[in-house]
């Protein structure tokens, strides 16, 4: 946690890299960048071959990319694909890993971004199975599954968004990552981003209205 | 930090200070001082929609995905071409491994001096310096 201190940058966020952080593996950087990557001693061992940090590597970065993709895929199966070849390329890339002012995190980002955009682009089968675009107007439910029919309805919320905003939304606000790496992820300025979220959320606001009460 | 700006970055990051850029806080956080009902008014709407936002939970990821990519890593892992470390630890092994097997051969090669056999081969005697079973060999001179 102490790193994560040490590392605050511009962006606002605990050890987050600076703006040009989402370079390959391999490049070199600034040896003080790269004693903040929390992630660079696990790299290292994986790329010896390590099976413990494979373990590691799939305990820490598994959970993330998963909702990464999730969120912008709007498609478990499709989600678990990408994150599965996201972590394996992880694994190829470590031997070759050069500690940089880029983080490991962010480069696993970007991976899972291309990933998700080469999915993106395909013609997909879109079905809309349990997520529900209406309020169900039947009997009361009980708690559970008014928590359930909430989450499906952000969820549905969120996949109706125009992609560059859901993007710009689950980076920055589900994956917590700052407004600078998540513009350089996105390749697009600040101030782009800044409109792209607030685009996005003015849009969720509105389809979600009825589930947060009225507006004061 | 201008009312209009405050507003903007609440409409873009949220309503959590923790998430905007950190080179605004220190600027939004004075105006909350100075103007505390109409900043927590304009934060409390747009955490409105932060809660929205995460009721949208996933669940863990399963074990039969982290079994898949295990599976797909951990073979591979184990022929990883080994690092210094791992070649020293061969060279040093495979040199003991050496030492023995020399050693064990020399004992196959180079028969025993006291052997009375070997003594009267030296000697032009009709027995086979090999043929160590030879009773006859072993016989005093």
């Amino acid at each position: 946690m102490t790193m994560m201190v040490l590392s605050r940058n511009s962006e606002g966020v605990p050890g987050r890299g600076p703006a040009n952080d989402i370079a390959g593996p391999g490049w070199t950087g600034k040896p003080s960048q790269a004693l903040l990557d929390p992630d660079s001693d696990m790299v290292t061992r994986l790329g010896r071959g390590d099976p413990a940090a494979v373990q590691t590597l799939i305990s820490g970065k598994l959970p993330r990319l998963l909702a990464l993709a999730r969120r912008l895929l709007g498609d478990a199966a499709e989600a678990e694909d990408v994150a599965q070849e996201a972590l394996v390329r992880a694994w190829k890339q470590a031997p070759s890993w050069t500690p940089g002012p880029a983080r490991f995190d962010t480069w696993l980002h970007k991976v899972a971004l291309n990933l998700c955009y080469d999915r993106l682009r395909r013609p997909r089968l879109v079905s809309d199975a349990g997520l529900p675009e209406t309020v169900d107007r039947g009997p009361a439910p009980d708690a559970g599954l008014l928590a359930q029919d909430r989450q499906a309805r952000v969820e549905a919320a969120l996949q109706a968004l125009p992609p560059r905003q859901r993007e710009a939304i689950v980076l920055c606000y589900y994956q917590d990552l700052g407004n600078q790496t998540a513009a350089d992820l996105m390749k697009v300025s600040l101030e782009a981003l800044e409109s792209l979220l607030s685009r996005g959320r003015r849009t969720l606001r509105g389809a979600l209205i009825d589930l947060s009460g009225p507006l004061p | 930090m201008t009312p209009d700006r405050f507003t903007a970055l609440s409409q873009a990051y949220g309503g959590h200070l923790d998430r905007w850029p950190v080179d605004e806080r220190s600027d939004a956080v004075r105006l909350c001082q100075e103007r505390p009902h109409w900043t927590a008014q304009v934060l409390s709407e747009a955490a409105r929609l932060d809660d929205l936002l995460d009721a949208f939970g996933l669940e863990a990821p399963s074990n039969d995905l982290r079994q898949r990519i295990y599976a797909r890593v951990r073979p591979a892992a184990t022929a990883r071409p080994l690092g210094l470390r791992s070649w020293g630890l061969g060279l040093a092994a495979a040199s003991l491994a050496g030492m023995i097997c020399g050693a064990a051969l020399m004992n196959l090669a180079v028969p025993d001096l006291s052997n009375d056999a070997v003594v009267v081969s030296a000697l032009g005697d009709q027995g086979s310096v090999l043929d160590l079973s030879n009773s006859s060999a072993k016989e005093p001179l």
